[in-house]
């Protein structure tokens, strides 16, 4: 039904909101009378009463003195009985809820706001609270994806590698896995399973079980007292995100994630409060590299001083409590020799996804194939079980592997986990990594090899594809502009390719002596939104090189999966260097806990 | 606590600037100097680019890192 | 059921103090308590630690109605008692018991209708007391309330001369005469010998609105009864205009919420003049004035930082009380005790 509405422009000369807003609403057959800017309260009451209006609406930027005028306009709207049927709107730029209800006013809308949002209110569409225009809610983007494979040559060889991997692993077992097994008992006694802690214990090494006893800490590390988790809450109680900002400028977008891994969960937990009102929608808690190293993982709220932040149950239950519901967060457990554990961790914990990859985890990480294999497999399995997708970084490309060896790493786990039931996200690179550097496939451009690396992966298979991580590696110095500006690009170029999500750097990124600041996390999220904006729903053509680059990353990705699956197993194909080697492609078998896998 | 801007200081404070100087060893030089006669005492160089006039500089100190305690919470 | 309007004429007039003082009080005493605000008053400054200070705390029991975003951000808890179908721009209102003490910053229904709709809401649940939290620039629904108290102090001004000037114009209003006889829902009207004189003017907002009233005044009437608002922009005339005329000479208005909202630094001088001997004033409706609250205190803004900054508070209370006619407390000084004896 045709609504009658009063426009209002309370600006001494502004009013082209109200107009743009009134042909909005006249477009939908709405009766609209707009009066001249600036009048006093006192005529436009008077106007006001002279028909029966639906709708009154204000805009007015607020300054000195303002509040008092809009309260008194309210006031005399109400006693002059205008309210008894017209509900009062008002916009301007800083208008959030909160002013507006404090205002008087009936609804608020601010700059950020959409004519569509206005126009609905109007309508009668929305009447639930403005905060649900920023409450996020999780998109189920995986099952948007079949993993149907549509190259039935790529699908097979990695059939064959899959099913020879699971034979292989199916009677191995390993410290780890015994580990992560007698820490799921002791979490789900309630933490009254002593039993299951000593024998937990007993297969740490000796550093960590000093800290676990409470004895000795690993250097950098300590107990995070009572008092700071109470004043974190009470700093978090006392805030609430200002005006949240929606990165994406149409639904098509990417979701966006950054690491959180300053050492410090405290730190973490604020960084990622501010992130979540700069739009983003994801973390992935990166732990220290030192605990790829040892047997057993630390206990309790700890913080350290250094990058990495322990992946303990009490640090993830800590960040999750705080995060918004609608924000992701994924744990990264895919190197060293507590993967299974910390896979468990994530999902007793209640994290939404968590990071694993077989093949990287011993070629840039340091794990030893085999214990990898074992444990990344168990790993996979709790993701499955806690129905915790898990995404694949394809990060070994950094140390020097052609993007086609990753792109076949990442498609072996993606197999290996379709067939444990789990749901693998690959994660090729946005990146400018030395095999490139070497071989000139970007001296023309940063386009045509990044989209070739999308569009061959959309041949082989219909997959989720996230691209990481962060985009734009090896593109940034620790200028701050350049920074941001080559995530910007980057960002652009996956919103254009409709991916599901993308990993972004901060303009501190490249600076590796120190943690990442907060300014330089808002710094980069500013400059996707802006992107965003900037390409919205338009197109970017590569030039005809991408094709070229794209067949043949299919053929060398086929080619390197026939390799591996002529092996007898993958960690064979690992050592052999088919997935990357020494020589040409810098990637390393890793070492740490090298001998330890045993039958069961 | 003493209410100091500094004890606001989420994590670092970058300063971003343009020295005049005679080459980036210089340029250097003057971006430490710079921090100790801010009071900041010895800071960051992150990035730091002659160009034959002087250096565009990205200095960073510091206030607290990860694992400290924090002035502002 | 009573309903007890507290004004503050500012912020960190002492309201939030005020209110939370009589509530805790009454509660000693097993009243079923309940509380409201007309909208939302936003951030306090919290006189102790100059915090921001947007909460009431409130005792389990107590039954209150506010905006269910505002319970989002509480802690308190609380069990839903009626979810209303009146919206502000913090969500649905919401009517809540609580059941163990905490805080929250109450915002309510912002208009007549709805305070009308939560007032029928509250008399169903058999409150004894339903306390309307409100602010002097959010005032027209206070008329529905039986009786108010006004919070003043430093905070509205550092010049007791102008506190008392303001509160004391305040006193006299409420002091007025009711003539309950007239129809609340006529347009403005004269009254001759006992006969009305109608108009069809509903509200006077303009001068144009003050030409066509006096075009329809009788010789020699009695009373004009004026209806809905007296705005701020026909004051000086209309004084004018009603000083011509020579013998005693009684205005009717519909209530003194009304009233007060012409009145401003403009308006404030003509308002003076229309309480002369020469004039009567009176109300078709008027909730009582009960007291009138005092505080000291007042945010001191230096240097981007808020200090505790305070006026001489006995000469505060020994002017308010000289300007008016209801009785005055400090709160801080001496409590609610004696105040919540005037709420019976």
């Amino acid at each position: 039904m045709a609504k009658n509405i009063l426009c209002v422009p309370l600006d001494p000369v502004h009013d082209v909101g109200l107009k743009i807003i009134r042909n909005a609403l006249l477009n939908k057959g709405h009766n609209v009378d707009l009066l001249m800017p600036d009048l006093p309260n006192e005529e436009i009451i008077n106007f006001a009463l002279k028909k029966k209006y639906d709708y009154i609406l204000v805009s007015r930027t607020l300054g000195y003195g303002v509040y008092e005028l809009l309260a008194k306009f309210i006031d005399l709207c109400d006693a002059a009985g205008i309210r008894d049927t017209a509900k009062l709107v008002i916009g301007g730029k800083p208008i959030t809820p909160q002013l507006a209800a404090e205002l008087g006013f009936d609804k608020g809308f601010s700059s950020s706001s959409s004519i569509e949002e206005i126009v609905s209110y109007i309508e009668g569409k929305e009447i639930t609270s403005d905060m649900n225009k920023y409450k996020k809610v999780k998109k189920d983007f995986i099952s948007e994806h079949s993993y149907q494979f549509f190259n039935k040559e790529i699908e097979q060889a990695l059939n064959i590698i899959a099913d020879k991997f699971l034979n292989w692993a199916k009677d191995k077992t390993s410290d780890g896995i015994l580990r992560a097994e007698l820490m799921r008992n002791y979490i789900t006694s309630g933490k009254k399973d002593s039993k299951a802690y000593e024998e937990y214990l007993k297969l740490c090494d000796e550093e960590i079980k000093v800290c676990n006893t409470g004895e000795r800490y690993i250097k950098g590390v300590r107990v995070i007292e009572e008092d700071e988790l109470l004043k974190l809450d009470n700093f978090l109680q006392n805030r609430m995100a200002y005006q949240p900002v929606k990165i994406q400028h149409s639904n098509t977008h990417p979701l966006i994630f950054k690491f959180l891994g300053s050492g410090c969960p405290i730190m973490d937990i604020v960084h990622g409060k501010i992130c979540e009102r700069w739009g983003v929608d994801g973390f992935l808690l990166i732990n220290p590299s030192w605990e790829a190293r040892y047997e057993g993982l630390l206990h309790n709220y700890l913080t350290h001083q250094n990058d990495g932040t322990i992946t303990s149950l009490e640090n993830i239950l800590l960040v999750k409590k705080y995060l918004l519901d609608g924000t992701y967060l994924t744990v990264r457990a895919h190197r060293g020799l507590n993967t299974p554990e910390t896979t468990m961790l994530a999902g007793e914990a209640g994290a939404d996804m968590t990071k694993i990859n077989l093949v990287y985890g011993s070629l840039g990480a340091g794990t030893d194939p085999e214990r990898l294999g074992v444990d990344g497999l168990q790993a996979i399995k709790y993701a499955a079980e806690y129905n915790m997708p898990f995404d694949i970084p394809g990060n070994d490309e950094l140390s020097g592997v052609p993007a086609y060896k990753t792109l076949a790493g990442l498609l072996i786990n993606v197999m290996i986990g379709l067939k444990i039931g789990a749901k693998p996200i690959p994660k090729p690179l946005f990146c400018y990594g030395p095999h490139i550097m070497i071989n000139g496939q970007m001296d023309k451009n940063y386009i045509d090899y990044n989209y070739a690396k999308i569009q061959a992966l959309r041949e082989i298979a219909d997959l989720p594809i996230w691209p990481g991580e962060p985009i734009a590696f090896m593109t940034q110095s620790e200028e701050r502009v350049q920074s941001a500006n080559a995530t910007s690009y980057h960002s652009a170029l996956a919103a254009f390719l409709g991916v599901d999500a993308i990993t972004i750097a901060s303009t501190d990124e490249a600076y590796s002596r120190g943690p990442i600041c907060v300014a330089s996390r808002i710094d980069s999220l500013r400059a996707v939104q802006d992107a965003f904006k900037f390409i919205g729903d338009t197109k970017i053509e590569p030039t005809k090189m991408c094709e070229v680059y794209k067949n043949e990353m299919i053929e060398n990705i086929y080619s390197v999966l026939s390799s591996v699956a002529r092996e007898d197993n993958l960690p064979q194909a690992i050592y052999k260097g088919i997935l990357g080697n020494k020589e040409e492609d810098g990637a390393y078998p890793g070492t740490f806990g090298k001998g330890t896998v045993r039958c069961k | 606590m003493e209410e100091t801007a500094l004890n606001h200081i989420m994590d670092g404070i970058d300063i971003e600037t343009y020295l005049t100087c005679q080459n980036e060893e210089e340029g250097k030089f003057l971006a430490r100097k710079l921090g100790e006669e801010l009071n900041l005492g010895e800071v960051d160089v992150m990035y730091c680019e002659f160009d034959g006039f002087g250096v565009r500089v990205r200095l960073r100190k510091y206030i607290v890192k990860p694992g400290d305690k924090y002035n502002w919470i | 059921m009573q309903i007890i309007g507290i004004v503050g004429t500012a912020k960190n007039t002492g309201k939030t103090t005020a209110l939370t003082s009589i509530l805790d009080s009454l509660s000693k005493n097993e009243f079923s308590l309940g509380v409201t605000s007309i909208g939302y008053d936003g951030e306090d400054i919290d006189n102790l630690t100059f915090l921001p200070k947007p909460r009431i705390f409130l005792k389990e029991g107590v039954i209150i109605a506010s905006s269910s975003l505002t319970f989002e951000t509480s802690k308190i808890k609380y069990e839903i008692l009626y979810e209303t179908d009146i919206y502000t721009p913090l969500g649905k209102v919401i009517i809540a018991k609580v059941l163990e003490p905490g805080k929250i910053v109450i915002a309510g229904p912002n208009n007549i209708k709805d305070l009308k709709k939560i007032i029928a809401l509250f008399k169903t649940l058999n409150t004894d007391f339903l306390f309307v939290d409100g602010a002097m620039n959010r005032m027209a629904p206070m008329y529905l309330a039986d009786k108010v108290i006004f919070s003043t102090g430093a905070s509205r001004s550092t010049e007791i001369k102008n506190i008392v000037e303001e509160i004391s114009l305040i006193s006299l209003i409420f002091n007025k005469n009711i003539m309950p006889q007239y129809d609340i829902n006529n347009n403005c009207f004269f009254v001759k010998n006992g006969e009305l004189q109608e108009t069809e003017i509903k509200s006077l907002l303009t001068k144009d609105d003050l030409l066509k009233l006096f075009s329809y005044r009788p010789e020699n009437y009695e009373k004009v009864v004026i209806k809905n608002i007296f705005s701020s922009a026909v004051v000086k005339e209309f004084v004018q205009e009603i000083l011509k005329k020579k013998d005693t000479y009684e205005m009717v208005f519909l209530e003194p919420f009304r009233l007060l909202l012409s009145m401003n630094d403009i308006t404030i001088s003509g308002f003076r003049r229309m309480f002369t001997n020469s004039i009567n004033i009176s109300f078709i409706y008027k909730p009582s004035l009960i007291a009138i609250t005092v505080n000291s205190f007042y945010p001191k803004y230096e240097n981007f930082h808020f200090t505790a900054g305070y006026i001489d508070k006995y000469l505060l209370k020994k002017s308010v009380v000289e300007g008016v006619t209801v009785p005055v407390f400090d709160i801080f000084e001496e409590g609610s005790k004696d105040l919540v004896k005037l709420l019976f």
